[in-house]
């Protein structure tokens, strides 16, 4: 029986996931290739950028987000912060790209507003998108990446061991004289850093390897490593293939080094901070309570004028600088939109079959396992969070060839679902495995069946924590653009791929239109699991 | 007998003509039914994609295909496929069925074996194609065609500037040239190997060149550095100029058409002389965009639709090409409102009610006066010239 509900989970999710990452790390490692791809001009500087890129936006981000909590926390605030970051995960990157950049780019709306009283008739010669530096870049990954580091600080510390024991520090902290920001940055963080290790790592390394963010704001001559190594694998010349293969090992080689080299400086960095920490100074009185709150307000503004923008954008005809509104409008691109509608009926139809597929093999390793065996498998779980999706899909694809997979729905179902469930599990895992047995037993002490209980008892008491994940599974899936192109042969259009394609092909209106949309699905399926849960706490009181 | 009329009144309205039962095509016809196309074909533009939609409708009412865009960047992609498929062993089977080609990918998948044919000359449609009037619809880049593909459409290098902003456009390199000098950051080119960038570098090196000859006969690499020289100086003295100095070019030209709508760009190009009309329609570009060429002339092709050799529908394939040369798909295709691609077909060919088809009243933005056409050079001069162009101007 458990063997049985292993199985699927491991056949359809564990097997290739370990057996893609040997067959990639085979096809990267031609020597013809490697020598092609350190004699590529354009290798060195684009390896640079990217390291930088990655760095100092994971760096900027991280640092922001501890900021931002330090003086957020326990205020009027808190819970207004908690409240809207839920939105501002569900934005997909690629349209908070678009947005963004409808904002900053030489032509945007903040160099529009300036026209006028600096007296410019041409866009200014801005480095905000596309430009060489990848500033443009980084932007949209702080700005974006704020919010995922902020959310895992705030599971962490609602968890109820931890928010007892950081009363009793705080409270210790205060008799002693200290400030609470001096106590969170000496004592807290400190002791909680060790904690984010995960998130931390999935933000460097998808700052490292993203590619279609890199697409539509990122460097194009050189570009990043990530799509360097994406413009050789889908050359037409075999050893431009294995020279982004190499360029995709290269990618995970550097992400291993900058780890290894993070937890060495973290080690070093935290014996200096800790005899800094205890030095018995108290700190000056700095009073960044209100600056915090200002931030966080104008990361807010960004996030709804990102929004605001995406959607005017998608309904303007001719806007040439520097008219702050479009000069005319157009219904142009919602009516491409509209004669596309199998697109969008695509990314619906796959997004919930992936997303209900890992539903299931979650279900049955849960149901099959204790709930120890989940910290055993959880690197595993969490492997194409941290793996580079280039190498992994690398292998992927070259597992899919014989088996006909690549440019099937099957096939791009199936990639879907690998890039669904690690969230699926981790967004399930705290209400399954919290799950009271105390039911079961006496279900089964009442002579009812196992499959009878788990039925009419555990799953309606799980609705809206299944209907959660089932949201964060789709939102996942939408938003996928490199399995889509890779296993889909780039046969199935999704709108993520659209609005990649249009956005960095200049399309600007229609780009935006299904940047809406990509903004919208997961938003539908954030707001159906929010409206079970409501009535399943309204059934449950009403009980 | 009144039936009988009533039925050959019908065919002859259709726009195939409609032979015996029996023969070749019309068995090609009835293998086609119930095929599906997949076409690999460049999406960059919505208003192609919206013209493929359109036909995926028609040819299933008429020939019950279904056809499928597959939404390529480049076609290199396509070619790729059907290479890593032909090693692979995958003789038939294959998953392209129709791809959108001209120019060195067309001389590189006949020269590996990669296409079916010849087919595209015994197309029923083929007849009125104006080879004679434009004979780069038999012969690509140099290379003759061999009927391993159906011509489709015509392009010409023009380009096209904000009359607000350039009130005379610059008719020559030279004049361009200057004209960057007095207005510098406003004109720029995609950056090789994107198509048009290598196009606007190919068409530099044929108004500056004073020895055309070698460029239309196979590479040679003992004549590169003496033909090509001129080329490269007259670029270094134009990238100074350029947006940002020459020092980043924008990835493709419709990314240039809003940095022209934007007000970024002054004058920017495209290879479809239609293409300014057909934007100031759909309201994405001012009204006050207009299309010109260079007076001594600009480089024009034709673009083609090919077979991979180990196509799955080569049948439905082969009448989806005869669709797209018929007069009814030609004329849509030309329609300034919905792509405004020219047309491969001799309007003196056609019946005066096909012709009719064709005469789209004029709407602002078309061309004024066509300059000459400049045959393509030869396909196995662009590899070279865009790696040299890399190793100069590609690293910044």
């Amino acid at each position: 029986m458990r063997a049985g509900a292993l199985a699927a989970p491991a056949l359809l999710f564990a097997l290739p996931l370990a057996a893609a990452l040997p067959v990639a790390l085979w096809l990267g490692l031609d020597f013809a290739a490697w020598r092609g791809l350190l004699d590529d001009p354009q290798l060195a500087r684009a390896l640079t950028l990217s390291v930088l890129v990655a760095v100092v936006s994971s760096s900027v981000a991280t640092t922001l987000a501890l900021w931002l909590v330090t003086h957020l926390h326990g205020t009027d605030s808190w819970q207004r912060l908690v409240r809207a970051l839920g939105p501002m995960l569900a934005l997909p990157h690629a349209a908070f790209a678009i947005g963004l950049a409808l904002l900053v780019m030489p032509a945007g709306v903040i160099a529009r507003l300036l026209a006028a009283p600096l007296g410019w008739t041409s866009p200014p010669d801005w480095p905000t998108v596309n430009d060489p530096d990848g500033l443009g870049l980084a932007l949209v990954l702080v700005a974006k990446e704020l919010p995922f580091v902020l959310w895992n600080l705030v599971a962490l510390l609602a968890r109820p061991e931890l928010a007892q024991q950081l009363r009793g520090w705080l409270a210790s902290g205060r008799t002693l004289g200290y400030r609470d920001s001096a106590i969170w940055w000496r004592v807290l963080w400190p002791l909680l850093l060790p904690r984010l290790a995960w998130p931390m790592l999935a933000v460097l390394a998808y700052s490292l390897t993203v590619v279609d963010l890199a697409l539509i704001v990122g460097p194009a001559s050189p570009p990043t490593l990530a799509v360097l190594a994406w413009q050789g694998l889908q050359d037409g010349d075999p050893l431009r293939n294995a020279e982004g293969a190499a360029a995709a090992v290269l990618l995970a080689v550097v992400l291993a080094a900058l780890v290894a080299l993070g937890g060495l400086l973290g080690t070093a960095g935290a014996q200096a901070w800790r005899r800094l920490s205890t030095s018995g100074t108290r700190g000056r009185a700095l009073r960044d309570g209100p600056s915090a709150a200002i931030a966080w307000w104008l990361v807010l503004a960004l996030y709804s004028t990102v929004a605001t923008l995406i959607a005017l954008s998608s309904f303007a005809g001719v806007w040439t600088f520097p008219a702050i509104a479009p000069q005319s409008w157009s219904a142009g691109a919602w009516t491409q939109v509209r004669d596309s509608a199998g697109t969008v009926a695509l990314s619906a139809g796959v997004g919930t079959f992936a997303t209900v597929a890992a539903l299931a093999l979650v279900l049955m390793w849960f149901e099959a396992t204790p709930p120890d065996w989940d910290r055993r498998v959880m690197p595993l779980v969490l492997a194409p969070l941290v793996i580079p999706p280039l190498l992994m899909l690398t292998g992927l694809y070259a597992l899919a060839l014989p088996l006909r997979l690549d440019g099937t729905l099957a096939g791009l179902a199936w990639a879907h679902m690998l890039a669904a469930l690690p969230y699926v599990f981790v967004a399930l895992a705290p209400a399954w495995r919290t799950f009271d047995v105390r039911y079961e037993h006496t279900a089964l002490a009442l002579g009812r069946s196992r499959v009878a209980f788990w039925w009419h008892v555990k799953r309606p008491l799980l609705a809206a924590p299944i209907c959660a994940a089932l949201a964060v599974g789709f939102a996942v899936s939408v938003a996928q653009y490199l399995p889509t192109q890779f296993i889909g042969a780039g046969r199935h259009a999704t709108i993520t791929t659209e609005a990649v394609t249009l956005a960095s092909g200049g399309q600007r209106h229609t780009a935006a239109a299904f940047a809406v949309l990509q903004a919208l699905l997961p938003a539908i399926g954030f707001g159906l699991a929010a409206w079970v849960g409501h009535r399943r706490r309204q059934a449950l009181h009403v009980a | 007998m009144l039936y009988r009329r009533h039925l050959l009144l019908a065919a002859s309205s259709l726009p195939l003509p409609v032979l015996a039962q029996g023969s070749p095509w019309s068995r090609i016809e009835s293998a086609a039914r119930g095929q599906t196309v997949y076409f690999n074909a460049w999406a960059g533009s919505e208003r192609i994609n919206a013209y493929l939609q359109w036909a995926a409708g028609e040819l299933l009412q008429r020939h019950g295909i279904k056809l499928e865009h597959v939404k390529i960047t480049d076609t290199a992609e396509a070619v790729k496929r059907v290479r890593t498929e032909k090693s692979a062993g995958r003789t038939g089977d294959g998953s392209v069925d129709l791809v959108w080609i001209n120019g060195e990918n067309f001389l590189a998948m006949k020269r590996e074996g990669l296409l079916f044919g010849p087919w595209s000359e015994s197309l029923p449609s083929y007849a009125n194609v104006d080879t004679a009037g434009k004979p780069t619809t038999r012969i690509d880049f140099s290379e003759p065609v061999d009927g391993m593909e159906a011509p489709w459409g015509m392009a010409q290098l023009t380009f096209y500037a904000d009359s607000v902003r350039v009130p005379q456009p610059p008719s020559s390199l030279a004049e361009l040239l200057d004209w960057a000098r007095k207005n510098p950051g406003r004109f720029t080119y995609p950056k090789p190997p994107a198509f048009h960038g290598t196009t606007f570098v190919k068409q530099v090196l044929l108004e500056i060149s004073t020895d055309r000859k070698p460029l239309y006969a196979p590479f040679n690499a003992d004549a590169f550095g003496r033909v090509t020289a001129p080329l490269w100086s007259a670029l270094d003295s134009l990238h100074p100029h350029l947006w940002k100095q020459g020092r980043q070019f924008p990835a493709n030209n419709t990314v240039m058409r809003q940095m022209l709508a934007d007000g970024e760009l002054a004058i920017s190009l495209t290879f479809n002389p239609n293409e300014i009309a057909n934007q100031i329609a759909a309201k994405t570009l001012p009204a006050t965009v207009v299309p010109y060429q260079h007076a001594a002339g600009t480089i024009g092709n034709t673009h083609f639709l090919a077979i991979p050799f180990n196509a799955r529908a080569k049948e439905a394939a082969q009448v989806t090409a005869n669709f797209f040369l018929s007069p009814a798909a030609q004329a849509r295709k030309a329609d300034i409102k919905v792509w405004g691609d020219p047309t491969v077909l001799a309007l003196d060919k056609l019946p005066a009610a096909d012709r009719a088809l064709f005469t789209g009243a004029a709407a602002p933005g078309q061309l004024a006066r066509t300059a000459p056409t400049l045959p393509e050079p030869h396909g196995s001069w662009v590899d070279p010239i865009e790696r040299e162009w890399a190793r100069r101007y590609g690293q910044g």
